[in-house]
């Protein structure tokens, strides 16, 4: 497929679109931070979180042949309901006895609120007991969560921040100074467009940002290969030699949008349909719904930083590269006459 | 190459990529007892998809309402020992002044977050510790059970994991000072004086290593630690002492009248515990003592099992979603390349067989961020056959024969494809090297990947030599169209 798209000439457009979404979602992410401590909207397993958990046994205390689970979820969601509460994710256990049901909120959820609602489950159930000698069938806690995924997502930190150095580095080597900087300019520019989009869309982060943080990298990495690749290989071409080089960027960008394009978009379809299927057997579709958007602003980002973003920029890149090698060269050729 | 010779290899190799892949996927019962349970039902799996372990941790002095209800209520003199907090109940003398109590509950969090830290050096893809109620710890690890453990089709499976999940709770919740004592027995007393500032002072850290198949807890001496522990040993001709934490004997002896060979002491440890050891073990030298004494040293410790976060099916949407990205490469593939795209599809089942049982021989724990590894690698190499195919096509269309223009495009796409697996090699070992938990299966999975694309992008050449060599249309084969002129190949 070839496409048409002059990227060179649309630079400054391209510019603006990146630096418009990061600089808002850094204003989105800023504000929020100062008026509520979150600059992402965090969730699950990043951020400690509060829950309450009913335990109870497997007895039909009420004697309506309902079964116990069914009757405390309603029971709780009556209760949750009533205090203004919503959790956004339900996991039920099994136990030697009977089984537990434990509903998660966000961390600035008000305690006394959940407090409120687990002592308005216990007193539901104490209602439905039919035995009153036959107490302990069922209990809701509430219980605050510390958790330590920072260290893990500060360690994903540190695996980006050696990528894109070792990425830049290869590139040196392998390829041309200006297309290293072009790679360099990729990983940062799909990483922060990650990041801001993240923190503008308010989409709930979960320590699976990590995870899409190294997935954007990852990709970033296999689609500058293409891409460079693509030009380096136009650049020596000698049919080429007559062309500018932004018609050759150009070019070498048409010739890898296709693969640049159709693998994000694979993973993308694929990411959604898992989470589609998922959601279908989840029990909190809630719970699902972050890592697919997650993934799909990763995908995004990819697709668009490289395909579009970078080599309209590089373009430039390649310009002052060539200027200054002529200038060099220019003066080399001056102290030589002279 | 001969039609016969070519027609053996070809033989030999998908039946030999059929049988892994039916002993990859395929379970079933051998008899009324034993069943054969396939790589994928023995792989394990993360919190998300065969759910999550989670134990209480009730302080000496506080009790669960059942408990209460089961052994105190009946009681008329314990049961005014005892006041509501919550879901719990606890000792009055624990509880008496507002102080205490927050004193009391400040202790319970200060152990939350020492054992927080023991089960994050443990590398579990997902964990948490809460404090319920404020006066309980509860911990929740991944369950790491197999499909087959997980829909108990092996049962053997999923208790031995329990078990191992009970070893590790009750392990990294032991409270109590590293001590040097003369038995194993409750009534062994310390051979450390009182004032030699204690075991723990002996030490710089401790840490687990593992080779040939050995597990191996190694606790690094001080200059100080190492000479005072030489006088203490040497002290004595016969016998042995132990070492403890609190009141737990860890079955780690050191004999007296051996001089230390170096500034270390290791010790050959089961590799159910081996880890939880070190990790214990270098939690208490480096002063990280827990304040409370939980579960009556962890006899007490129930450990439940909760269904998946994505749901019971979870697994099963999973893999079919593989599948059928594995399925519509393939069927793409024949589509554009006819025989030599089929001959790709054989390729590619090749890749999810030996990923298959990569994972499953690794023991690694695969979570959906796994899959999503999985899929870039298989991606990997699906377009990297797919670029070389178009490499070719590229060169035939200027009048060369197949076999140069294989030459050729193979040839001309090196550099990328090299560039490409390189640089996917580092990503993916950094990953697994700096990252931890999820992050750091996820890399492994990525580092095995590529490994097997690289291999089977060069494997694949190789297939095409020997499938299309008896083929008289060469181009035929590949699903290309002679342009220029025909030619004798």
């Amino acid at each position: 497929m070839k496409t048409n798209f002059k990227l060179s000439s649309r630079m400054h457009l391209l510019i603006i679109i990146s630096v418009a979404v990061i600089v808002v979602g850094l204003l989105v992410g800023i504000i929020c931070q100062s008026v509520a401590n979150e600059f992402f909207n965090y969730s699950e397993d990043l951020a400690s979180y509060k829950s309450v958990t009913v335990a109870y046994e497997t007895t039909d205390f009420s004697g309506n042949e309902v079964e116990p689970v069914e009757q405390i979820k309603g029971f709780c969601d009556e209760a949750f309901k009533a205090e203004g509460v919503k959790s956004y994710s339900v996991v039920e256990g099994t136990t030697s006895t009977g089984g537990t049901v434990t509903y998660r909120f966000v961390y600035s959820t008000d305690s006394g609120k959940l407090k409120n609602a687990a002592s308005i489950i216990n007193d539901k159930i104490a209602e439905v007991i039919e035995d009153s000698s036959t107490d302990n069938v069922a209990m809701a806690t509430t219980a605050e969560t510390l958790l330590s995924s920072g260290y893990a997502v500060s360690m994903a930190a540190v695996a980006v921040a050696v990528i894109i150095v070792l990425h830049f580095v290869y590139f040196v080597i392998r390829y041309k100074l200006t297309m290293a900087l072009g790679a360099i300019l990729a990983d940062f520019h799909n990483l922060g467009l990650f990041l801001m989009l993240m923190a503008l869309t308010r989409i709930p982060v979960g320590s699976s940002i990590a995870t899409y943080a190294v997935i954007t990298v990852a990709l970033t990495v296999i689609g500058t290969c293409f891409l460079f690749d693509r030009m380096r290989k136009n650049f020596k071409d000698e049919d080429l030699k007559k062309l500018t080089a932004y018609e050759v960027v150009d070019k070498s960008a048409d010739e890898s949008f296709v693969i640049n394009t159709v693998m994000p978009a694979c993973l993308a379809t694929v990411s959604v349909v898992l989470f589609v299927l998922l959601s279908i057997s989840s029990l909190s579709p809630l719970a699902i719904i972050s890592p697919v958007l997650c993934s799909l602003v990763s995908f995004i980002s990819c697709a668009y930083g490289t395909t579009f973003f970078v080599p309209s920029v590089y373009s430039r890149f390649k310009l002052i590269g060539d200027n200054m090698k002529k200038k060099s060269r220019s003066k080399t050729a001056k102290s030589t006459q002279k | 190459m001969g039609k016969v010779k070519s027609a053996i290899i070809t033989a030999l190799v998908v039946a030999a990529v059929l049988i892994l892949s039916l002993f990859a996927v395929i379970s079933c019962p051998l008899n009324e007892v034993d069943r054969y349970n396939s790589f994928v039902s023995s792989i394990h799996m993360g919190g998300d998809l065969t759910g999550e372990a989670y134990a209480l941790f009730y302080p000496e002095g506080v009790i669960s309402e059942a408990d209460y209800n089961l052994k105190v209520a009946s009681t008329p003199d314990e049961k005014d020992n005892y006041q509501k907090r919550g879901s719990v109940y606890v000792e009055n003398e624990l509880i008496e002044t507002a102080e205490q109590e927050a004193e009391f509950k400040s202790s319970v969090s200060s152990d939350a977050a020492i054992i927080n830290a023991r089960f994050g050096a443990k590398g579990y893809t997902s964990y948490s510790v809460s404090v319920v109620d404020s006066f309980v710890i509860r911990v929740s690890v991944p369950t790491n059970f197999t499909y087959a453990a997980y829909k108990e089709l092996d049962s053997a499976s999923r208790e031995s994991e329990l078990t191992a999940i009970g070893y590790t709770f009750n392990y990294l919740t032991l409270s109590g000072e590293l001590d040097l004592r003369n038995g194993t027995d409750d009534t062994a007393k310390s051979v450390i004086s009182v004032n030699a500032g204690g075991f723990a002072t002996f030490f710089k850290d401790v840490n687990y290593y593992a080779l040939a198949g050995n597990h191996y807890v190694r606790m690094n001496l001080t200059d100080d630690g190492y000479s005072r522990l030489s006088n203490l040993i040497l002290s004595e001709s016969e016998g042995s002492v132990y070492i403890f934490v609190g009141d737990t004997c860890m079955q780690l002896s050191i004999n007296y009248g051996e001089s230390l060979q170096s500034k270390t002491l290791g010790f050959s440890v089961n590799e159910a515990y081996a880890k939880d050891f070190a990790i214990i073990l270098n939690s208490v030298t480096t002063d990280n003592v827990l304040a409370n004494n939980y579960n009556d040293g962890g006899s007490d410790t129930e450990v439940i099992a909760l269904t998946a976060t994505y749901g019971d099916a979870a697994v099963i949407v999973l893999f079919v979603l593989l599948l059928l990205v594995l399925v519509g490469a393939a069927v793409a593939s024949i589509v554009r390349y006819k025989k030599l795209g089929l001959m790709n599809a054989l390729v590619l089942l090749t890749f999810a067989a030996v990923m298959i049982t990569a994972i499953f021989l690794t023991e690694l724990q695969f979570t959906v961020a796994g899959a999503f590894m999985l899929l870039l690698g298989f991606a990997l190499l699906a377009f990297s056959n797919f670029h070389v195919f178009e490499a070719v096509r590229k060169e035939t269309l200027t009048g060369r024969t197949i076999q140069a223009s294989v030459k050729t495009g193979y040839r001309k796409c090196l550099a990328t494809i090299l560039d490409l697996h390189i640089v996917i090699l580092v990503v993916a070992a950094l990953v697994a090297l700096i990252c931890t938990g999820e992050l750091a299966a996820c890399g492994l999975i990525l580092f095995i990947a590529t490994v097997a694309s690289y291999a089977l992008y060069w494997f694949t050449r190789f297939m095409w030599y020997v499938v299309s060599s008896p083929m008289r249309d060469k181009f035929g084969f590949c699903g290309f169209k002679r342009e220029v002129f025909d030619d004798e190949d």
